[in-house]
């Protein structure tokens, strides 16, 4: 827009073995994570997994007992949150009540840059520079609602928007610092599926535009890998894996991040089992499974619904397992179908849902899957009795 | 449509009946009452006297008139004009500390709130002994530090004043928990993002965060204080009775005096017409602003 836009000096992000506790629950264990200047980081977990905690600590909402924070190389160990140079957006947008949009965008300006008597009413006209610097304020107020086009909305208070007006006045109340980070807790969680998608897009555009380095938390791997640089995943206080989204979810480390990458379904077999049905080897050669020979694989394979498929005869040369069909989940252009492999452990195939009819409940088929796509992971501890089974990940 | 009319009839109905006996307990108890009090307050009707006669707003213009009743409304004034401002502001300070002082306040909270559990009357004694001009604790503690004796409570000066520190004594744990409980509803993320805007402690955050989202609660706490204070009686009945020399009086106690000691019903009657206008308009006051701030949010 039109060369008024907040163009900011990014900033880089080093975060290094930060541990925090609650209590006896360590809500961080020695996190570390490098993030670029400009970078646009997600941080992806499930609820309780410490996301929150570790983007609160980086803004020194939360004491830490361990380890060390840098914002463009300076450490900010000890420094109250107003001087850290970052910007927060709440999941609950957090804007003031009683103030309008304006003076909720304006409130980090008028704490910064004006006195305690210059923001008392009328008492700041006496003085030129007062007037001056509050003139200054409103217009950066207006450039900022300009960029994101609320300005109708400047006079209003927070109770008369909507969730999206909101959010967008929340995000106006973190750009007009101009901050060297951007942090931002699960801001699209309140919107409704169809304005999250289209607000993603925008606070990603948005992003880019104004190059800030940026970091993001949510829950949902879909939002993280449509609008991340790279992903961090997290679980249990503990980093797992941080790469592109497309690495992690061709290739994620363990059987938690691939499950929480394949919702709603990852099946998982146990090494195993697998060789019992498909044996070691075909006439061409090895069965090789990511890269690893299945005779003599310990763990679990893994490998998604839409990497299987499924046959009513088994085909000669293409290793295959018996199954039993239980039931088919509409999906709209495709469709999951339950089966149940010889051993009685339930498998998801990903079929076209044309093909439905073609399946009945009870008829036998012979399921097949890409084994080039498929993983293998240590068997997950205390899963051995009930070892394949389709997740359902909530 | 007839279907939905004779529905809303049905729910009418229904409203009807599940407001009537509240409705019928509130006139019963409160409307019947006050309106007897009107009708009296409108006549010339003596306890023991065999009848009562008309005299429209006599009773009104004595009650201007009578420089005992002015003194007692004056002093009624001047009573919360002290107590209700000084056992908001204190309340208020209190509460942010307590709330600041985290473990320790369900302890601050008790202490402060324990005049309001306690009975008055005992209580009132008990400050008598304290405040009692030979032996009194205070005055004990003004001697030895070499500071005349004071005659609290018989001194016509300081008497009124008296009342009026034991006043936010007694008012003061009451608005403490009305204003933790108002400082409890505050969102604690309001105030993580003040901290991030830079307002993080002291009054900055106070005036940005705290005071405005206290505002409802503060309205209310002034009107109850106003009426609570306004109908301040016990304190007198047991410590001063209106003296020295009608020093203390209020309009509840001369309403009582007026009405048991010298049996002028209709003069009382008047008294407590205007007591209960005073009241009704603090009252409606605070209905009128809480909707107001409801709506405009």
């Amino acid at each position: 827009m039109q060369g008024t836009d907040h163009t900011m000096e990014s900033q880089t992000l080093e975060i290094a073995d930060l541990t925090c506790r609650f209590g006896a629950h360590r809500a961080l264990d020695a996190v570390s994570l490098s993030v670029g200047a400009g970078e646009f980081v997600s941080i992806l977990g499930p609820s309780g997994c410490g996301k929150s905690t570790l983007l609160r600590s980086i803004a020194g909402l939360e004491a830490v007992e361990g380890g060390t924070i840098r914002i463009g190389g300076q450490s900010v160990d000890g420094l109250r949150p107003r001087d850290r140079g970052v910007a927060f957006v709440f999941q609950s947008y957090a804007l003031y009540p009683h103030m309008s949009c304006a003076e909720n965008i304006a409130a980090p300006l008028r704490m910064s840059e004006l006195g305690p008597l210059g923001r008392l009413p009328l008492l700041w006209r006496l003085s030129g520079r007062m007037r001056r610097t509050r003139e200054s304020i409103a217009d950066r107020v207006g450039a900022t609602a300009r960029q994101l086009q609320i300005e109708p909305l400047l006079g209003r208070r927070p109770a008369a928007l909507s969730g999206g007006q909101r959010q967008r006045v929340a995000l106006g109340r973190a750009l007009i610092r101009e901050p060297a980070l951007f942090l931002l807790d699960e801001p699209l969680a309140n919107l409704d599926a169809a304005l999250r998608n289209r607000t993603r897009t925008d606070l990603r555009a948005l992003q880019r535009r104004i190059g800030a380095t940026t970091l993001f938390v949510t829950h949902d791997q879909t939002e993280a890998m449509a609008i991340s640089d790279r992903i961090a995943v997290m679980f249990d206080g503990r980093i797992h894996q941080v790469g592109t989204p497309d690495e992690i979810y061709r290739d994620p480390e363990t059987l938690a991040i691939a499950r929480f990458f394949s919702q709603p379904h990852l099946n998982v077999v146990p090494a195993a089992t697998l060789r019992r049905h498909i044996g070691g080897a075909t006439a061409a050669g090895d069965i090789r499974i990511g890269g690893a020979a299945l005779e003599g694989m310990a763990g679990v394979v893994a490998f998604r619904p839409e990497d299987a498929s499924i046959r009513t005869a088994r085909r000669p040369g293409l290793p295959g397992l018996p199954c039993t069909v239980d039931h088919a989940e509409h999906a709209g252009h495709d469709a999951n179908l339950f089966v149940r492999l010889a051993d009685g452990e339930t498998a998801v195939v990903r079929i076209r849902s044309h093909e439905i009819a073609d399946w009945p409940q009870g008829a036998e088929g012979v399921l097949h899957f890409d084994l080039d796509a498929a993983r293998r992971f240590d068997a997950p501890q205390g899963e051995a009795e009930t070892p394949s089974r389709a997740r359902e990940v909530a | 449509m007839t279907g939905s009319t004779a529905d809303l009839r049905a729910r009418r109905r229904a409203g009807l009946l599940l407001a009537a006996p509240a409705a019928l307990l509130l006139a019963l108890l409160l409307f019947l009452p006050s309106s007897g009090v009107l009708v009296l307050s409108l006549t010339d009707y003596r306890f023991g006297m065999p009848g009562a006669s008309w005299i429209g707003l006599e009773n009104y213009a004595r009650m201007l008139a009578d420089d005992r009743i002015r003194q007692s409304l004056g002093n009624t004034a001047l009573y919360a004009a002290i107590v209700a401002p000084v056992s908001i502001l204190l309340a208020l300070w209190l509460a942010v500390l307590i709330e600041a002082t985290g473990r320790l306040g369900g302890f601050f909270r008790t202490v402060f709130f324990l005049p309001v559990t306690a009975t008055l009357v005992a209580m009132a004694t008990a400050w008598e002994v304290v405040l009692h001009p030979s032996f009194g604790m205070v005055n004990v503690a003004l001697a030895a530090s070499g500071l005349e004796k004071e005659r609290f409570l018989s001194d016509p000066s300081l008497a009124l004043y008296t009342l009026a520190f034991i006043g936010v004594w007694k008012m003061v744990g009451y608005n403490v928990l009305l204003f933790v409980a108002g400082l409890s509803t505050i969102p604690k993320d309001l105030y993580e993002a003040a901290a991030i805007d830079g307002a993080d402690r002291g009054w900055s955050r106070f005036a940005m965060v705290t005071w405005p989202m206290l505002a409802p609660v503060t309205l209310f706490v002034t009107v109850i204080t106003l009426i609570r204070t306004v109908s301040e009686f016990e304190t007198i009945a047991v410590l001063t009775n209106g003296g020295p020399n009608g020093a203390t009086e209020m309009v509840l106690y001369t309403l009582y005096q007026e009405a048991f000691r010298y049996f002028d019903i209709g003069l009382a009657s008047a008294l407590a017409v205007c007591f209960l206008g005073i009241v009704a308009g603090a009252s409606i006051l605070n209905i009128v602003l809480f909707d107001r701030r409801s709506r405009h949010g």
